[in-house]
């Protein structure tokens, strides 16, 4: 049908005729005087101009692809219909590297950036970023290429890249897809998709490109974009927020768990407001920043943010908690391996829930957990309910609980404060230790970015939570949480996607990078170096996967087998690797490896500067397992 | 074959009574222990602090044979004979103390 020989543009024009294209929404809008308007004679658009119009329309600012032929069309809309703005093109060199770095932007954006992917292979590299990203309840918007007309394919590789059913293979982990036959039918799902995406549970969508329907010329009239308007957050049913105040009203020791609860600046600023007229403790799991570490309030978690203790509360709150089950019980090492558990909380102690998460449940991926036995369970976006909640908690409290309420928070914040001390005290143990003990990473990190405006993109379960121990968070977009699924590879290419979003605000973001994570997918350091993407990276370099290794001990140990074999498979030595030498191959400026720990403040001082000029920085440090 | 049986167990109360924190320091690495609890004993995510232990030999030996609720392994004697856990007690012992953290200036 096309003459491949030419090019694409040379051939539209020369095909001409009949094509219309009434756009609602067309930045450049050439479409809208081509077409049968100048008798079949002036240029005519190909559909991908159209998909980029709707795409445009929905606000995405950047779009991560390795590319691919399958959406060959899009792709080169975006650099000329487009003129590779908005979306802007990232060029990356593995679609997981895509989908994370879409994960890590838009928990900075608070929306979603476009990743394109081939229908098939693309797709199959992308998807393990993917559940991460729907673990996480993370919008995304994928845009996957695929030939369904068989009469279309060429040759071999386009037959293996196409597929019956694109998104069969993620849609168990995304919230919902389509595959549009016309472009009148692409407007409405793009639309809808990045509604769905933008309602919570924030989750991944899927919408897919059909090759012919981006090359070939607009066949269709009238084409018009759907105005977006995003659905209001689902709020909790009435009567039951104000049970909830009630309960937590008369309650002796409530305390309050936070999970993905904060959406917002805003979320956090709620939170706050009712932990204050509570007096009641605030155990952030730290999947996103919900609630500044350094207030009386906060829940001094030690090092497990996740699985906080709530044994003394009478009412524990859940907002967008995860894993409630495993906060109020406890598995012994032996039982981890599937026997009796038992429950940490207090007998009588009632347990309330709101989350949307409800409203998103699937059945094969089992991320929803295990089943929470909550005295109220409210469906509803949490921190779109707390409106509501903190008026009636306010209406629900009565002058006689004034002094038990003041006493509750002081003992809180004395706790709060010993827990601080504590945590001091621990972090001067191994300070001039070889390798660097984690601890004293944190603080010398904290020294050179603290008067900044700074965002620490990556999760710090795997240095013992010390920058949440020793630094003082506050703002939302200071700590973003984690991968979500647990799949590994997510740190590096989230951490550059959250810097990208950070850039334009001039903020200083701060990567904290283990080794095995880094090593899955590395080339999204020449992604960050080729985009001028300031990011500090700085290597959490342990040289082993040390979870599986004491996983491997665990095990071993129970049948009376020593732990000495553990690091086969484990570690990552003989040779060591050269995080720096990689990181300048890949065209980033880098130190390492670091094994002083006395060079450490100076060499971030280093990398620090150079983040502020513009550009991406890796210091290799050599590290404690934890 | 009586004779040599309390040969040996006199010669292992012996060595219990020496213990060899060069020992205690090779199977601090070979049997993992730094994994969890550090280098120097820190502490940390997975382990708790082991530097400054207020425990007794005794009461060492016990939390390694029967551990609480916790993903610490059990070192039963079949992984660790009680003179390798002597070792390791000395070992742990010699971790130097920290520096108070107001001496530190970016602990103040």
């Amino acid at each position: 049908m096309a003459n491949h020989a030419l090019g694409r543009r040379k051939f539209l024009k020369r095909a001409g005729a009949g094509a219309a294209a009434g756009l609602a929404m067309a930045p450049q809008s050439p479409a809208q005087s081509t077409g049968s308007a100048e008798g079949g004679t002036g240029p005519v658009k190909p559909g991908s101009d159209f998909m980029l119009d709707v795409i445009r329309s929905l606000g995405i600012e950047y779009c991560a692809a390795n590319p691919g032929s399958s959406f060959r069309g899009l792709h080169e809309s975006i650099l000329n219909y487009g003129g590779n703005q908005n979306p802007e093109l990232l060029t990356c060199l593995h679609e997981e590297s895509s989908a994370a770095m879409a994960h890590g932007y838009a928990k900075i954006e608070g929306k979603p950036m476009m990743i394109m992917v081939h229908g098939t292979v693309g797709l199959q590299h992308a998807s393990m970023a993917i559940y991460n990203a729907y673990c996480d309840r993370v919008p995304l918007l994928i845009v996957a290429g695929n030939i369904l007309d068989a009469n279309y394919r060429r040759g071999n590789a386009e037959w293996v890249h196409s597929v019956q059913d694109v998104a069969a293979m993620v849609r168990d982990y995304t919230k919902w897809d389509d595959s549009p036959v016309s472009l009148t039918h692409f407007a409405e799902s793009a639309v809808r998709a990045y509604k769905v995406s933008m309602t919570p549970p924030y989750e991944p969508v899927l919408l897919v490109a059909d090759g012919p329907l981006q090359e070939e010329p607009i066949p269709e009239q009238n084409l018009r974009i759907p105005k977006l308007v995003l659905a209001a957050p689902p709020q909790g049913e009435d009567g039951a927020v104000k049970e909830a105040a009630r309960m937590l009203a008369a309650a002796e020791n409530p305390v309050i768990v936070a999970g993905r609860m904060a959406r917002s600046q805003q979320g956090i600023a709620l939170l706050v407001e009712l932990a204050e007229l509570l007096q009641a403790r605030v155990q952030d799991q730290r999947l996103r920043m919900n609630f500044p570490t350094a207030h009386p309030l906060y829940g001094n978690p030690g090092v497990l943010p996740m699985n906080p203790n709530v044994s003394d509360a009478d009412v524990i709150l859940g907002l967008e908690a995860q894993d409630l089950w495993g906060v109020t019980h406890k598995m012994t090492p032996v039982n981890r391996f599937g026997m009796e558990t038992q429950s940490t909380v207090k007998p009588g102690a009632k347990i309330i829930t709101i989350s949307a998460v409800d409203l998103n449940h699937k059945s094969n991926y089992q991320d929803f957990g295990r089943y929470v036995e909550a005295d109220l369970a409210i469906t509803g976006d949490a921190e779109a309910t707390l409106p509501a909640l903190i008026e009636e908690v306010k209406r629900a409290l009565t002058s006689d609980r004034k002094n038990i309420i003041e006493e509750r928070g002081k003992r809180v914040a004395e706790s709060n404060e010993r827990a601080r001390k504590q945590h001091r005290e621990l972090a001067a143990i191994a300070w001039d230790a070889r390798p660097i003990s984690t601890a004293r990473l944190a603080a010398e990190i904290w020294a050179q970015v603290k008067n900044d405006d700074w965002s620490l993109v990556s999760w710090d379960r795997m240095m013992s939570a010390w920058p949440t121990r020793l630094w003082d968070f506050s703002k939302h977009y200071q700590f973003i949480g984690t991968h979500g699924g647990s799949g590994i590879g997510y740190g590096l290419p989230a951490a550059v996607g959250a810097a990208l979003a950070n850039k334009k605000r001039g903020r200083l973001t701060v990567n904290i990078q283990t080794d095995g994570d880094l090593c899955y997918a590395p080339g999204v350091l020449w992604t960050a170096a080729h985009h001028q993407i300031p990011l500090l990276n700085i290597m959490h370099n342990n040289r082993a996967y040390h979870e599986e290794r004491m996983y491997l001990a665990l095990l071993g140990a129970k049948y009376d087998r020593s732990p000495e074999k553990s690091d086969i498979g484990t570690a990552l030595k003989g040779p060591n690797i050269d995080y720096a030498s990689v990181a300048k191959g890949f065209g980033m400026y880098a130190e390492g490896p670091i094994e002083n720990p006395n060079d450490l403040g100076p060499a971030i001082k280093r990398a620090v500067e150079r983040v502020k000029k513009g550009e991406p920085v890796l210091l290799d440090v050599v590290t404690q397992p934890r | 074959m009586r004779i040599l049986f309390v040969c040996l167990v006199v010669a292992g109360a012996v060595r219990a009574q020496n213990p060899n924190a060069a020992n205690g320091k090779r199977l601090f690495e070979v049997k993992a222990c730094y994994e969890c609890h550090g280098w120097r004993g820190q502490g940390g995510l997975a382990g708790a602090r082991l530097a400054q232990t207020k425990l007794s030999l005794q009461a060492f030996r016990n939390v390694l044979r029967n551990p609480p609720p916790s993903n610490m392994p059990p070192y039963r004697t079949a992984i660790l004979t009680d003179q390798e856990v002597a070792d390791l007690f000395a070992y742990i012992q010699s971790f130097p103390a920290p520096e108070p953290p107001n001496r530190i200036p970016l602990l103040k």
